[in-house]
């Protein structure tokens, strides 16, 4: 790995294709378990892509056969609850930088469990290979997944499905996953993966920025609200081309919806 | 297996009570109507549920029926359609037994047959739903003009999404088992009435094992959080997330239960 692939730490893989920063979990001898080493280099490098003119948007993947296991409890403690606070921070911001910022592509490279769940929910497009399965284990270890998971799931898949995952912690396929929206593709290998990810990537590289993150905002943040409140929101973005500065109407358009 | 005594815990002729896996089990009781609720039933169900609430060996319920259905909704044979204060005052105990399942404890529904009326929106509030493949599910009331005005309108556009919450209240469409799970209206299908016990008491057993605290404040971060702006709701999920500074896990839910009403 050259050090330009490790800038932001050891458990973080990064490099830029058709204009998207390509960020990769990489630990794998733990299932790609996130510590909470690994979540700040993860929110380093997603900053990185946010703020970087160059970068339209991420791809989100992991190294080797688990997406992630969601939280290392080897490393953290479930019952040290100040810890789990402080892993909590961290992983939360990771989420609003998803759902706030430019497009986002996941790649789901295998199992995906507890925050593997949460990244899938708020990226904007999500290929997975078939042999994948998703869970949020928490309850059994009496946890509460306090990172705004809860918030985007049930937005994303409906409140039922929230209960199955969150309340029963069943496990899902990947069929059931495309099914209830909780997945957008399925591919056969890895190697269709990052194909299927980087086409999709093109796709969007291509289009007017400007309208595209609009639609992104709009899609996340209007559901929410009442007919008018939202409407008036939609019209903003719809008046994107009366901005000269393009960047700076985005930046302002996303502080409107906090 | 521990079961309560059933001598004082009798809420009345049409509501069979009873405890198990530390589970209330109420079951609908009316079977020589199919059913259908009349004001008495009502009332009973309400305090049924009620003390499920508030007692504190029980941590969840089960809402099952007797005979081939769950429920007809209203028995419209017991009630004078002209007679307004009546019909608000059973509005407003179906609309109360609504918001003690929805912002109660753990409850899971298991339907054994046709699930008309009041019995879908019930079954809508809870966090589970098991059915019979025969089972079937229908809101009729636009064919006599009635509005449903017991939050149903708020649960189902919030559990089924618009589009499904239309086909049911304003098409009166009747809908299998099958296309009930398709649409989120119910969780599971299984063959036979045994099987539907069974289900649902494997999952009361799952959730009475769990940490309490934390499960029922994943039902009401679940429950009221899908329709707030991002931000807002965040918030709110994050008092939860803090349930282990608060010494009394009690208080807290109830407090929480307020604040996200």
């Amino acid at each position: 790995m050259t050090s330009e692939n490790s800038r932001f730490g050891e458990f973080i893989e990064f490099s830029i294709k058709k204009k998207f920063g390509i960020i990769k979990l990489n630990r794998t001898h733990r299932g790609n378990a996130i510590t909470i080493q690994m979540a700040k280099e993860l929110k380093k490098a997603i900053e990185f892509c946010q703020n970087s003119e160059k970068v339209r948007g991420i791809i989100l993947t992991g190294n080797g056969t688990s997406f992630t296991t969601g939280m290392d409890i080897d490393e953290i403690d479930g019952s040290d609850h100040v810890a789990v606070k402080d892993y909590e921070k961290t992983a939360a911001s990771i989420q609003e930088l998803f759902y706030y910022g430019k497009p986002v592509i996941c790649a789901i490279n295998g199992k995906a469990m507890g925050d593997g769940v949460a990244y899938a929910l708020c990226s904007d497009y999500r290929v997975a290979v078939k042999d994948c399965y998703f869970m949020m284990p928490e309850i059994n270890l009496g946890v509460f997944p306090g990172t705004g998971i809860i918030v985007l799931m049930t937005r994303v898949i409906g409140i039922p499905w929230t209960k199955k995952i969150l309340m029963f912690a069943e496990k899902i396929s990947v069929e059931k996953a495309l099914e209830i929206g909780l997945i957008d593709q399925i591919v056969e290998n890895q190697e269709e993966l990052l194909k299927n990810a980087l086409d999709k990537a093109k796709f969007l590289f291509t289009k007017n920025q400007t309208v595209l993150n609009s639609i992104k905002l709009c899609s996340n943040h209007l559901a929410d609200k009442s007919y008018n409140d939202a409407y008036q929101l939609e019209k903003i973005g719809s008046a994107w081309y009366e901005y000269d500065d393009k960047e700076k109407f985005i930046k302002d358009f996303r502080k409107k919806l906090y | 297996m521990y079961i309560m005594s059933l001598k004082n815990l009798q809420f009345g002729e049409y509501i069979d009570f009873t405890v198990k896996n530390r589970f209330g089990i109420i079951t609908l009781n009316r079977v020589h109507r199919a059913n259908a609720f009349d004001i008495n039933q009502f009332e009973n169900l309400k305090k049924a549920i009620k003390y499920c609430q508030e007692e504190e060996k029980i941590r969840g319920l089960i809402l099952t029926n007797n005979g081939t259905s769950f429920s007809t909704g209203v028995d419209l044979g017991t009630i004078d359609g002209s007679d307004h204060i009546a019909v608000k005052y059973l509005e407003e105990t179906a609309a109360e037994i609504c918001k003690l399942i929805y912002n109660g404890k753990p409850a899971i529904c298991a339907i054994n047959g046709r699930t008309m009326g009041e019995g879908v929106v019930f079954s809508v509030c809870c966090d589970y739903r098991i059915a019979t493949k025969e089972s079937s599910f229908q809101m009729p009331e636009i064919f006599s003009g009635i509005f449903t005005g017991t939050g149903c309108l708020v649960i189902f556009s919030k559990i089924l999404g618009i589009s499904y919450t239309k086909k049911m209240c304003m098409f009166a469409e009747r809908l299998g088992a099958k296309v009930a799970l398709k649409m989120g209206l119910i969780d599971k299908i299984v063959n036979k009435k045994e099987d539907l016990m069974k289900s649902a008491f494997d999952k009361a057993k799952f959730l009475s094992t769990k940490n309490q605290t934390v499960l029922n404040a994943i039902k009401i971060c679940t429950n009221h959080l899908s329709h707030k702006a991002y931000h807002v709701a965040y918030h709110k999920e994050k008092e939860a997330s803090s349930w282990y500074e608060y010494p009394n896990k009690v208080e807290f839910i109830e407090n929480l239960k307020k604040k996200f009403e």
